[in-house]
């Protein structure tokens, strides 16, 4: 979770470049710049990527090319673009490949912060989902082959008498397997783990 | 009686016509006397060849056309020549007048076949006759036998309309014109000659044909009323003055020898002419008739003893009616008469004689008083004449003088219009220095008139204006001849803003059909009178006038270019609209990330922090290049251009292609600039220079948009003292039949062009002395290239 998200910057004119990472940096956020296309996504790590701010004309590789570049490696990064006046048309097909949100320039710097930050906080949002369901697999796969048997007998909603008795060990062993399991699991509660193990997608 | 025998006279012509018409033309063999098939007509030509070809060469023609098989040939003759002619046998037809036919037919047995229908006005009259007539009003002729001693004019003693009729009236009148008439002259034709001699008074009395006075009247060559007709008749159907009996129009009449064939065919052919053809109209005839009866000219003949009639039979006849009685007294006086005989006949000699000699005295004496009468009136004559040319000799002198200094003037005035070195206003200067010089004049004065009021523009001599000075025109000299609308000379009696003047000239000047100034000159003597020197004042005005009118037209050319290129310009900003907004918001993008960062670093409480200066001067640098973006498009856009001065055309180059940067970038398409070493200044102003580049660039974007690498090299450089600018694009280059057209108004390859960018950018250079070219380039795309005149360092 401290790891950082950078965010990056992808636009053929100095200035802006220059000035949009001195407001980003203003709020702390990490920020790379690229004057155009092909550099960025010689750079670009998607797990390491918060957001990306995309100039849409540029010369060399347009924001569109880069776009659709980007949607074969990875869809869940949002990519802001930046249009000018009357670019509704470009505006609407980088939506359809997937942008997260368009601005037209120039913009007020509170408007594209507040753009930039609900990017990155849905950014965060799923990143942490895939880390919970990471976890869980890890968790998962170090349980023993009796802890996930109790494991599938729970999501059954089978009581420890009756697990005791389809496993033919004692109710005893039943409730420190299951313990076991929780704690390696991470869950609280049995409605936690029911959830963990469906958002997880496991097969016991 | 004479009507009867016309009649009689008539039926050998139906006859002959009858049988013409019957006759099968097989008779040809025999046909064509002297020679194969040529037919001679001889023409009484009375008044000459040239004439008598004229009028019946046409119808000689027609005949040839007619009768086939035969050529008519015509032949003029004189009287004389035509009667010789007939009696050797030379002519096969004759065309003459009625009496010289009567000779004709009498002496060598020439036929009639044929009466002319003579054409005179929109009469058609197949009779003629003559007129005697003697001036209206103060002769005493009243009657032929008034005519006794008096002088008479007439055509030929052998011309038939031009005497004989009239002799053979006079003589029913107890005239004998060769006897009685005080002077008898023959002048031949034309008739007018007698006509004109008549009224003029030279004679007292004339003849003529009938129809030659209504003629002349119409023509307008004389007064009817002037005209007095003696023993004037009426006949029935004839329209004209006449004081003789009518005789029948010429006839075309055959030879002896002619065949009764050919004349008949002939005969035909006259008859079926077309009174309204071309062949009768150029005779002056309306066709031909039915021959008439030409009974009345052989009564005539004979009434004169004329012609065939002119054998001395007389005294035979007397001699035979008188015979007893000659014979009676010839036995008695037999003895008396040898001895009287010799005394009777010197008797009657002397008496003769004394009479004749008495006669002639008269008319002698007649002749001398005429003499002297002229000799006093033309000693008259010869001195008004004197005195005329005496006077003309003056005025003469006069006016080569006057023609001489208008001569220098005009020399003058031509140099200085001729003078390119000379501007407008130096040259109205010198023009009215001139026409003081020329008509003595002390001032003169060129003013505008404008709403009522007099606005000096240039002023000669001590005239208190200067050039600028306004009054009301009311009260002033020019109030005059402004409402004159003309020029106008002559004292002046009061004494106005422009000074005490005793006289004055004033002419207006327009431009077109209304006046735009007035020209004044003052003097204190009365100077520029005469019609010449006018007429100098008038070209001057003139010449004034046409300087304002091109100086205007100058004016509105150069308005309607620098519009027609100011719309250009709004144009070019209009399509380049979207592009020059992204130019905008970079900048202002920029300025916004820029203070916005700042601002939360300074909240958060981090504003020592060296990075808020830093990009504060970078927002500014920002905020100042989008101000100068603005500027520099409302410059571009702005209506009117600056003065003309030192453009660099470097720097408009760089700024041309500033303002295209956006526009270029967004279709893909590098610009370059290539400035190679110093360039001279060119005389225009920057929008000029900057509108022609930006007009290139952004047809070279376009073009090169289309190709790979996409390219536009903005070039220039030095070349012989002019600056040489290339916008070369890495387009697919100029097909052939662009290339021609490309200047033209209207003239567009987009779809949504106006066409008017590169008619504008020519005019724009051409304006300023300069040439514009379109070319491909070796290595593909099209090149534009503008030479400018660089200024030279002295001016």
């Amino acid at each position: 979770m401290n790891e950082p998200l950078w965010v990056h910057v992808v636009d053929d004119e100095a200035a802006v470049r220059d000035s949009l990472r001195w407001l980003l940096e203003s709020v702390g956020l990490h920020v790379r710049t690229h004057a155009e296309g092909e550099a960025f996504l010689a750079a670009y790590r998607p797990g390491e990527t918060g957001c990306v701010l995309l100039d849409i004309r540029m010369p060399g590789l347009s924001g569109i090319e880069v776009l659709e570049r980007m949607q074969q490696m990875d869809g869940e990064v949002p990519v802001i673009v930046f249009t000018g006046h009357a670019d509704v048309p470009l505006a609407v097909r980088a939506m359809r490949l997937g942008a997260f949100d368009f601005i037209e320039k120039p913009y007020s710097d509170s408007l594209l912060l507040e753009r930039v930050q609900r990017a990155l906080g849905q950014r965060r949002r799923r990143r942490e989902r895939e880390l919970a369901v990471q976890k869980t697999r890890e968790a998962f796969e170090r349980l023993s082959p009796r802890e996930r048997q109790v494991l599938a007998h729970v999501l059954e909603g089978h009581s420890n008498k009756r697990i005791a008795e389809a496993l033919c060990l004692s109710v005893k062993t039943i409730e420190v397997h299951r313990a076991s399991l929780m704690q390696k699991m991470d869950a609280r509660s049995l409605a936690e783990l029911v959830r963990r193990v469906v958002e997880a997608g496991l097969q016991p | 009686m004479r009507t009867g025998n016309r009649v009689l006279g008539l039926l050998p012509g139906l006859a002959a016509l009858l049988v013409a018409l019957a006759a099968p033309c097989d008779a040809r063999g025999t046909a064509a006397p002297n020679g194969a098939d040529l037919v001679r007509v001889g023409v009484l030509a009375y008044r000459g060849s040239a004439q008598a070809r004229s009028r019946w060469a046409a119808t000689v023609d027609y005949l040839s056309h007619a009768v086939p098989g035969y050529r008519f040939e015509l032949k003029p003759y004189s009287l004389d020549g035509l009667e010789q002619a007939v009696a050797r046998d030379e002519v096969d037809f004759v065309l003459t007048n009625p009496g010289h036919y009567v000779v004709l037919e009498a002496g060598y047995g020439v036929t009639r076949i044929a009466t002319l229908r003579n054409r005179v006005g929109e009469h058609v009259l197949t009779r003629f006759g003559a007129v005697i007539f003697t001036r209206a009003g103060a002769s005493p002729v009243h009657s032929l036998a008034d005519l006794a001693g008096r002088s008479f004019m007439a055509v030929s003693p052998r011309a038939f309309g031009g005497f004989q009729m009239a002799w053979l009236e006079l003589k029913r009148h107890g005239i004998d014109p060769f006897e009685d008439l005080g002077d008898l002259r023959f002048v031949g034709f034309p008739q007018d000659a007698i006509v004109r001699a008549v009224l003029a008074g030279e004679v007292d009395a004339g003849t003529v044909r009938t129809d030659t006075l209504e003629r002349m009247a119409q023509e307008g060559a004389i007064d009817l009323d002037a005209i007095r007709v003696l023993n004037r008749r009426f006949e029935p159907d004839f329209p004209f003055f006449l004081s003789t009996e009518l005789y029948p129009e010429w006839p075309f009449s055959r030879s002896r020898n002619t065949s009764q064939d050919l004349a008949q065919r002939v005969a035909v052919a006259l008859l079926t002419l077309d009174p309204e053809a071309p062949e009768a109209r150029a005779a002056g005839t309306a066709g031909w008739t039915i021959p008439l009866d030409y009974t009345p000219v052989h009564a005539l003949y004979r009434a004169l003893d004329i012609g065939p009639y002119a054998n001395p039979v007389t005294l035979a006849d007397v001699v035979e009616q008188y015979t007893p009685w000659l014979l009676a007294w010839s036995l008695v006086l037999l003895a008396l008469a040898a001895a009287t005989a010799w005394t009777l006949r010197m008797n009657r000699r002397l008496a003769v004689e004394v009479t004749e000699r008495k006669r002639a005295q008269q008319v002698l004496a007649r002749h001398r008083d005429l003499l002297e009468q002229r000799v006093v009136e033309r000693t008259a004559d010869l001195e008004r004449v004197n005195r005329q040319l005496a006077q003309d000799v003056a005025a003469r002198e006069r006016a080569e003088q006057a023609l001489r200094r208008s001569d220098a003037v005009l020399k003058r005035l031509h140099r200085i219009i001729g003078d390119p070195t000379l501007d407008p206003a130096a040259r109205t200067q010198r023009m009215l220095e001139a026409v003081c010089a020329y008509g003595e004049l002390q001032a003169g004065v060129l003013a505008r008139v404008e709403d009522g009021d007099y606005v000096v523009c240039a002023r000669v001599g001590p005239v208190p204006a200067q050039p600028g000075t306004r009054w009301a025109v009311a009260g002033l000299p020019a109030e005059d001849v402004l409402r004159a609308g003309d020029l106008l000379a002559g004292p002046v009696d009061h004494a106005g803003p422009l000074g005490a003047w005793r006289f004055r000239i004033g002419i207006p000047v327009y431009v077109g059909d209304r006046v735009r100034c007035v020209l004044e000159f003052f003097g204190d003597a009365p100077a520029l009178g005469g019609a010449m020197d006018q007429d100098v004042l008038r070209l001057v005005a003139q010449w004034i006038g046409a300087e304002l009118a091109r100086s205007e037209a100058d004016e509105q050319l150069r308005r309607h270019q620098e519009e027609l290129a100011h719309v250009g310009r709004l144009s070019a900003v209009g399509e380049m609209a979207t592009s020059l907004a992204h130019e905008l918001n970079q900048p202002l993008t920029a300025v916004v990330n820029y203070v916005g960062g700042s601002l939360r670093r300074l909240r958060a409480g981090s504003g020592a922090d060296a990075g808020v200066v830093e990009a504060m001067e970078r927002a500014m640098g920002e905020a100042t290049r989008a101000g100068r973006i603005i500027r520099h498009l409302r410059d571009f856009v702005r209506k009117a251009p600056d003065e003309e001065d030192r453009v660099d055309v470097a720097r408009a180059a760089a700024a041309a292609v500033e303002l295209v940067a956006y526009e270029a970038r967004r279709k893909g398409v590098r610009v370059a600039l290539e400035v190679d070493g110093a360039l001279p200044a060119v005389c225009a102003s920057q929008i000029q220079i900057e509108q022609v580049l930006v007009n290139l660039l952004r047809n070279a974007i376009d073009a090169a948009q289309e190709g790979e690498g996409a390219r536009v090299d903005v070039s220039a450089r030095a070349a012989d003292g002019r600056v040489v600018v290339a916008v070369r694009d890495s387009g697919p280059g100029l097909p052939a039949e662009v290339v021609g057209r490309l200047f033209e108004p209207f003239f567009t390859t987009k779809p949504q062009g106006m066409g008017m960018g590169l008619n504008i950018t020519r005019t724009i250079v051409e304006g300023l002395g300069g040439r514009i070219e379109a070319t491909n380039a070796p290595g593909g795309g099209a090149v534009f290239t503008v030479m400018l005149p660089g200024r030279t360092d002295d001016e």
